[in-house]
């Protein structure tokens, strides 16, 4: 059997098992045997003598002492033999050895499982040759994995931007991050190290959007990182964020390319986003259209979906659909049901920021020599709307 | 009369004696055996009695965990162990590349090693914890059956989470830092321990003033507990870089936490672990930079350093030193009274070594 053809069009892992080094050439009919067992996940020996079978039940072996009769090792593409086993649970199962790996095996990963029947207890130790066996699952084929957007999703950002929220569409493997990112200046040259890189990744719990943070230390005045480099964008200078393609997916695979942004840096945002200049579009009552909400400028995609709500005359949340569109600076609620007339809030949560991390509620850098204002204590801000009744036709 | 006293007297020493050993257990007490439903491993750390913290992101939690492992180590001597990833992914039935070490505690009832792994990536992740006993034996420590207490913390939004950078038990709470991935926010929460379901603790907001002059939210990515003139201080590395100091008295809600700058470590320093040791009377401590190495700081003068709100030209606040040849460090924590146990990424693999604490 040629262990080395992966058969593409199943989707469920098949056994590739078989006649690679070190099977043992054994003399009588039923022999003991090593197989995969695709529908519990596990290794099974088949084909022993009842006596043996009964030894094994009767010795009630811990996980180590199993090991040295019958254990899976991961081979890998090096094909080491010095490993530690994959730990697991053995069992006797009616007339099978079982081993259920602790973890489902990695497909595409190569595996010797090894079986010596002279270190079954109390064994006369006649048939000494062990038996082997490579257990290689065939790997699904998926389409790759791919960048799907990146926030902000305009070209136009201040210098002080604070973070980029890299949307993929299936999860990616953890770890590697700071690896595939890099931001190029103009020139093309990449930035020195212009990102906050945290040993703990900053993921989404799907494992598919990563936040990226620029490196406070240059964002923030006054602080060495600062004074030594200097802040990383400039107002009137153009960068590219590139996404490398090597970045692997949470299965060991490739991007499908790599991604580039291309932005030009304007002047920093300095104040909080005052919902006061918003800009309201009220529906017409009867309709499902959405209400739309205007910014002055783009707010934080990732907040804008959670932190803003409509409420009714009473106070209650109303049911809908929201969706954030033209590069964050429009939000539109979508009601579940018909709009009745009557007076509304949109209601904002003061966490709410911009893309430098400005909120409603404080500035992202405060200047208590220069307050800009009071800040603004309260939780949540509310904009009133009305809806009027519907003309008589 | 005599022996009415005497009577007296053995009832009073039987009643002290009943309560000195349910003190003495007292924090394991409160927890109860089962499995804990651990979702990801990303923070550890020891409390008393061998109990381990673990901090989990993907599930909001932290969780204690009675390890039972309280007996000294048999042996003395350094810990070492070459390709640790190669082993523990080989038992995890994996690669290297399918784990990561997320974090390094070392139990100071035993001077056993307790490794967090992540076992692949995204919703399908298995958090496992290893042990590395002195002798280099290496196991899984199961978490089926164990006694554990939960508690969990707020995450609002279905895309949030809050990623764990440090925890820690100060005297009688656990000290826990948290990056959010959303809100630009830096979250300290000090909940009490044994956990309670009436009080999960108090969010801190902590800021940091440069130049005395410009307030910004500073989130932590890594602390450790230090007394300073006999009161609890924690001794904090924010993300843009400062050390600063601040009193866990102040870790109360409502408190406008601002950190004094002891130390202004500069770019390029990725802060990753903190411990603190006495050497020669004096303490020091040791700070595990992934760019940088290693560096040793005094805390002579950490109580005067009223902070440093001058610009910061070259090196201000406390004096450090960069060790020599210590490159790829990945975690450290103290293995005992004189040595540290590092976790260090090498090009042949990460090994688990140790050093004189310098």
């Amino acid at each position: 059997m040629d262990s080395h053809r992966l058969v593409r069009l199943i989707v469920v892992p098949i056994l590739l098992c078989g006649g690679a080094t070190g099977v043992a050439d054994s003399e009588s009919a039923a022999r003991p045997a090593i197989r995969w067992n695709a529908a519990r996940g596990s290794v099974d020996v088949i084909g022993l003598g009842a006596t043996d079978l009964a030894k094994l039940t009767l010795a009630r072996l811990d996980q180590d002492q199993w090991q040295t009769v019958f254990a899976v090792y991961v081979a890998g593409e090096d094909q080491r033999t010095d490993r530690p086993a994959v730990l697991g649970a053995y069992r006797v199962e009616e007339n099978i050895v079982r081993f259920e790996p602790r973890f489902p095996l990695t497909p595409g990963l190569s595996y010797r499982a090894v079986f010596h029947p002279n270190k079954i207890p109390g064994s006369s130790g006649t048939s000494t040759e062990p038996l082997a066996a490579r257990i290689v699952l065939a790997k699904p084929m998926k389409d790759p994995t791919t960048v799907e957007q990146v926030y902000p999703s305009g070209d136009q950002l201040p210098e002080n931007q604070l973070r980029f929220y890299i949307h993929f569409s299936g999860p990616m493997r953890q770890g590697e991050a700071f690896q595939h990112i890099h931001l190029l200046n103009s020139a093309g040259k990449p930035m020195d190290h212009p990102f906050l890189e945290l040993d703990e990744e900053l993921w989404d719990p799907q494992g598919k959007r990563f936040t990226l943070l620029f490196h406070p230390g240059r964002i923030k005045k006054g602080l060495k990182p600062r004074e030594e480099l200097g802040p990383i964008l400039e107002a009137g200078k153009r960068y590219t964020l590139v996404i490398d393609q090597e970045w692997s997916d949470a299965d060991g695979n490739p991007l499908k390319r790599s991604v580039r942004k291309s932005f030009q840096a304007g002047a920093a945002l300095e104040q909080s986003p005052d919902p006061k200049t918003w800009k309201l579009s009220p529906p017409i009552a009867g309709t499902r259209d959405p209400l739309a909400v205007r910014f002055r400028g783009p707010l934080d995609q990732a907040l804008l979906e959670r932190m803003v709500w409509v409420t009714d005359l009473q106070g209650h949340k109303v049911a809908g659909i929201a969706t954030v569109t033209d590069h964050e600076t429009r939000w539109q609620f979508t009601p579940q049901r018909a709009w009745q007339p009557g007076t509304y809030h949109v209601v904002a949560d003061t966490r709410l920021e911009d893309p430098a991390g400005n909120s409603i509620r404080r500035p992202f850098e405060v200047d208590v020599f220069h307050p800009i204002e009071h800040h603004v204590p309260v939780e949540t801000v509310q904009l009133p709307f009305s809806i009027p009744a519907s003309p008589p036709r | 009369m005599l022996h009415k006293t005497r009577f007296a007297g053995m009832l009073v020493l039987g009643v002290a004696l009943l309560s000195a050993s349910a003190r003495a257990g007292d924090l394991s007490a409160n927890l109860k055996k089962g499995t804990p439903d651990l979702k990801s491993a990303q923070a550890l750390a020891f409390g008393p009695e061998g109990i381990l913290f673990v901090g989990d992101p993907q599930g909001a939690a932290v969780f204690a965990i009675a390890t039972g492992d309280q007996k000294p180590a048999a042996s003395s001597g350094p810990l070492k162990v070459e390709g640790l990833d190669e082993k523990v992914a080989a038992m995890l039935g994996t690669n290297t590349k399918g784990i990561r070490f997320t974090d390094l505690a070392v139990n100071p009832a035993s001077g056993n090693a307790y490794l967090s792994v992540m076992r692949g990536s995204g919703p399908d992740a298995n958090p496992v914890l290893i042990r590395v006993e002195h002798s280099g034996r290496i196991a899984e420590f199961p978490l089926k059956d164990v006694p554990f207490a939960k508690v969990t913390l707020p995450n609002p939004g279905k895309n949030r989470a809050q990623a764990i950078t440090k925890l820690a038990f100060v005297k009688d709470r656990v000290i826990v830092a948290g990056l959010s991935n959303e809100e630009w926010a830096s979250n300290l929460r000090s909940i009490p321990f044994p956990f309670t379901d009436a009080d999960k603790g108090a969010s801190v907001q902590i800021y940091h003033g440069s130049h005395g002059r410009f307030e910004t939210n500073a989130p932590v990515r890594t602390f450790v507990a230090y007394d300073i003139d006999g009161e609890p201080n924690i001794l904090a590395a924010y993300t843009c870089t400062p050390l600063v100091r601040i009193p866990v008295s102040q870790l109360k809600p409502g408190e406008r936490v601002k950190g004094t700058t002891i130390a202004e470590l500069g770019n390029r320093n990725n802060p990753l672990d903190m411990i603190v040791y006495q050497k020669d009377g004096k303490d020091f401590i040791l700070l595990a930079n992934s760019s940088r190495g290693v560096m040793k700081i005094t805390t002579d003068n950490i109580d005067k350093a009223s902070g440093i709100a001058a610009p910061v030209k070259d090196k201000a606040g406390l004096g450090y030193e960069t060790l020599a040849g210590l490159q790829g460090v990945e975690q450290l924590d103290r293995l005992d009274k004189g040595h540290a146990l590092l976790l260090v990424r090498t090009p042949s693999g990460v090994n688990l070594d140790t050093i004189a604490l310098p």
